[in-house]
């Protein structure tokens, strides 16, 4: 014990040598390794390079849950919106006409329009996609108002309709409802098809490496009638690489590096650094949707509308949005501009009873029985002090200022954080205090959806039920507004859920990237896009 | 290979069954227990209630717990891992897509651990006390304590964006593992160098070292025949039981590198509650584990005859 031992191999020679030989292995390295080993520049001026978060679900429309830019580039939608979001437009359709009474729909197909394999998209093909997506898609129900299709001629297809809907012309105006190649589809597996579906988008899907990426190479076929774009034929760029960069740091490291040229989806702490950038540039768009502040009216104090309407009142949405800029627009309705039938006048008219006023806020506390008895600062109901609990899933977020601002009220609020699908099954099974909750779609029909369907909110408004439901199959635009401002107003007195913000959403494109036009909601259109 | 041995190996495989059965049980248990059900999680909100319902009963999620482990169980059996919830894609076609970035990244940075590790720990112990022997450990607590997140930052930053000379993320050949498996050896260095200088400075207080020098052996075969054989023994066995380890930890290692690895999916699997997936990739790593293990109890038996095989 306590021995020394001598090293074996005459360390200090040995590690002279040792040392010196890393030395020249290092120089080596610096001089010539490194050089070859760097990384190549992926994105030529013939190849686009987009980071995207997530993988696909799969390639195949039909069978998915929702899409992303990967669909949206190998599928071209039959109609569309356009940039300001007000008016379908013919996409891969040379015209569509709506019969008067809302009861048909008739849908002329281009005579030379195929998908990306060379296969003639005829009237014949297109009523085998939409019975294909009628049997197997998720939203099917989307275009159950069509109770016959008929091939009137190869370029012209009838969708008998058993009411009109702007839902279902909004699902048609979808990337979800595009054409796909049935031939191919039932000749092959459903998995097999989910791979690599055939399709009439501006690329066609050359290769997916699961988790990795997705080439796209150009779909010499391609042909579109969206009169918003110059180039309607193929695309300038040859390929387009989708690389899956989950990690937000990763995804603008490789941008400042310059191997991406387009970055969807940027977390907001990365702006700044971005904004310095003169290499790239920072697009700006509002989500076509609302995230809400949920109230369970199935549970005191909640039921009371005066605790509902003393929260709305308590909240000032400015002070939340200043706090995290170019994240939110605090929004008073259930519509945000980018969604159909959002009318300003109405929003400033709920502004002024949903404005921030803590005078108002106590007031309706007190109607609602909630004082400060004992001088704590929090209100109490029969001796016991008001005390709820605010489930979410990233502390990260506005909620401990909403936390102080209800404080300063009188309302003791804690914050738990959870899973979000453990968020959602106690919110869908209104086992919860207050939640956030949000949606995003371009048509307001989806106010139908998240008011009315009892799998999200216990709904007992009959008026209410009635005139959403009504609005789902009104044609007439200007009615429509109308009524969904009656509802949006009608629901601002019964507070089911508060309108807090639309999200601001952000893209950041290098500044080689030309040509891209990028609608009101965020839909890119890449027709005119090129490389300089 | 003699009879002791392949009877040890045929228990070893034996008990290894035994564990995947266990862990496939207890793991169909607690995905149960978290609330809500894939269909639910993935469905977006203007899914229709009984279209849910339809795609629960089509997944046959609506059918009892044990009913759901028997169809498992029996496509198991069949050669067959299912189908993913979430993807509509054969289980086994995700995961051997993803299987060898995994055991590509799990593998390299196991073997540059070990061979940077190995001789830091058997050099600090014979040096035990010095000055190089101390700058190793305080080395060593460094990189210990390093946050894994924070050095991939470092280094995509100095290699990636400032010097360029090493790619950001994704594979696109060996190369692009040059920063994850850095980010993953760096810090787990400390663990293994530690070990191997507690074993080496246990081994050269042994009587068989005294024993060896007084038989007049020179010192280099000493050490490696006799210090460092003995040293080995753990440092073997503790290669091999890193295996899970390390593919435990190539999750966030995939994550921030963009490695289309098996993490990626497991973690993406687990948060979307896709049981065949999530089922299907333990299934894997669990048997990985089982392999490692009985190669570990074997080769610490040959390198250590006294080790029974029992």
């Amino acid at each position: 014990m306590g021995q020394t031992y001598e090293f074996p191999f005459s360390l200090s020679h040995t590690m002279r040598k040792v040392l010196s030989q890393a030395m020249i292995a290092l120089a080596l390295f610096a001089l010539v390794v490194a050089p070859v080993m760097a990384a190549p520049n992926r994105s030529g001026k013939q190849t686009l390079v987009i980071a995207i978060g997530n993988d696909i679900q799969n390639t195949d429309v039909q069978q998915i849950d929702g899409t992303n830019i990967v669909h949206a580039l190998i599928y071209n939608r039959l109609m569309q919106f356009n940039l300001e979001q007000t008016e379908i437009l013919p996409d891969t359709l040379q015209s569509y006409t709506l019969a008067p009474d809302g009861k048909s729909l008739t849908l002329v197909l281009p005579k030379d329009a195929k998908f990306s394999n060379g296969t003639v998209l005829d009237a014949n093909m297109l009523q085998k996609s939409i019975e294909r997506y009628r049997k197997m898609s998720r939203f099917s129900y989307d275009l159950s108002p069509i109770t016959a299709i008929q091939v009137k001629d190869p370029q012209t297809l009838v969708l008998t309709l058993e009411k009109s809907s702007p839902a279902m012309m909004m699902a048609l105006a979808s990337t979800l409802c595009a054409p796909v190649d049935t031939n191919i589809a039932n000749k092959v597996s459903k998995e097999e098809f989910g791979q690599n579906a055939i399709s009439n988008g501006l690329y066609k899907l050359s290769s997916w490496e699961q988790g990795s990426q997705i080439v796209l190479t150009k779909n010499p076929n391609f042909k579109t009638n969206f009169p918003f774009v110059a180039n309607k034929g193929p695309a300038k760029i040859d390929k387009v690489i989708c690389r899956i960069i989950p990690e937000n740091f990763t995804q603008v490291s490789e941008i400042e590096a310059g191997n991406v040229d387009i970055l969807l989806d940027v977390a907001v702490s990365d702006l700044p650094s971005l904004e310095k950038n003169p290499d790239v540039k920072i697009y700006e768009f509002v989500s076509p949707g609302i995230v809400m502040l949920e109230m369970n009216r199935l549970k005191a104090p909640f039921d009371d509308i005066n605790v509902r309407r003393a929260i709305a009142c308590a909240l000032d949405r400015n002070e939340m949005a200043k706090a995290f800029p170019g994240v939110f627009v605090p929004r008073y309705g259930f519509l945000a501009p980018s969604q159909l039938c959002y009318d300003a006048a109405t929003e400033a008219k709920l502004k002024e009873r949903l404005e921030f006023n803590q005078a108002k806020a106590r007031e309706y506390l007190a109607k609602a029985g909630w004082k400060d008895t004992n001088g704590d600062g929090i209100v109490d109901k029969d001796g016991k002090p008001f005390h709820a609990v605010l489930i979410v899933n990233n502390l990260k977020s506005f909620s401990p200022i909403l936390q102080e601002q209800l404080k300063r009220v009188g309302m003791d609020i804690e914050i738990k954080q959870y899973d979000g699908s453990y968020i959602l099954q106690m919110l869908r099974g209104s086992q919860y205090d207050l939640c956030y909750n949000n949606f995003e779609w371009q048509d307001p029909a989806i106010l139908y959806t998240m008011f009315v369907n009892k799998k999200f909110r216990p709904w007992d408004n009959a008026d209410i039920e009635k005139k959403l439901n009504e609005a789902r199959t009104m044609m007439d635009q200007k009615a429509r507004t109308k009524m969904y401002s009656e509802i949006q107003s009608l629901m601002v007195d019964e507070l089911p859920t508060i309108p807090l913000f639309s999200g601001i959403g952000h893209f950041i494109i290098r500044k080689e990237v030309k040509g891209l036009k990028i609608g009101e909601s965020g839909e890119i259109v890449f027709n005119d896009m090129y490389k300089e | 290979m003699n009879s002791d041995m392949l009877d040890y190996v045929a228990k070893r495989l034996f008990m290894g069954l035994l564990i995947v059965i266990t862990v496939s049980i207890l793991l169909f248990i607690f995905m149960q227990m978290m609330p809500g059900d894939p269909i639910q999680i993935i469905s977006s909100p203007r899914v229709p209630i009984e279209r849910i319902q339809e795609l629960k009963q089509m997944w046959g999620l609506d059918k009892p717990l044990h009913i759901q482990y028997f169809f498992w169980l029996r496509n198991i059996l069949k050669g067959d891992l299912g189908t993913s919830i979430t993807t509509g894609q054969k289980v086994s076609r995700l995961i051997m897509a993803r299987l060898p970035y995994t055991l590509m990244l799990s593998g390299l940075a196991m073997l540059c651990r070990y061979i940077i590790a190995i001789p830091m720990g058997l050099i600090a112990a014979i040096k035990k006390g010095s000055k190089l022997d101390n700058g190793f450990i305080l080395t060593n607590l460094f990189l210990w304590s390093t946050p894994p997140q924070w050095l991939a930052m470092i280094l995509i930053i100095i290699f990636g964006i400032t010097l360029k000379v090493l790619p950001i993320s994704g594979y696109n050949g060996l190369r692009s593992m040059v920063l994850p498996v850095a980010t993953m050896v760096i810090p787990s260095i400390a663990m293994s160098f530690g070990l191997t200088r507690s074993d080496v400075i246990d081994a050269l207080n042994e009587k068989f070292v005294l024993t060896a020098y007084a038989k007049g052996l020179p010192k280099k075969r000493v050490m490696i025949f006799h210090v460092l054989r003995n040293s080995l023994i753990p440092i073997t066995v503790m290669f091999f039981l890193s295996l899970p380890w390390h593919i435990g930890g190539s999750v966030l290692i995939e994550r921030i590198f963009a490695l289309p690895g098996m993490g990626m999916l497991f973690w993406k699997a687990i948060s979307q509650q896709d049981y065949p997936v999530v089922q299907g990739v333990v299934l894997i790593i669990t048997i990985l584990t089982a392999i490692s293990n009985i190669i570990g109890d074997i080769l610490s038996a040959t390198l250590d005859p006294r080790i029974r095989l029992e």
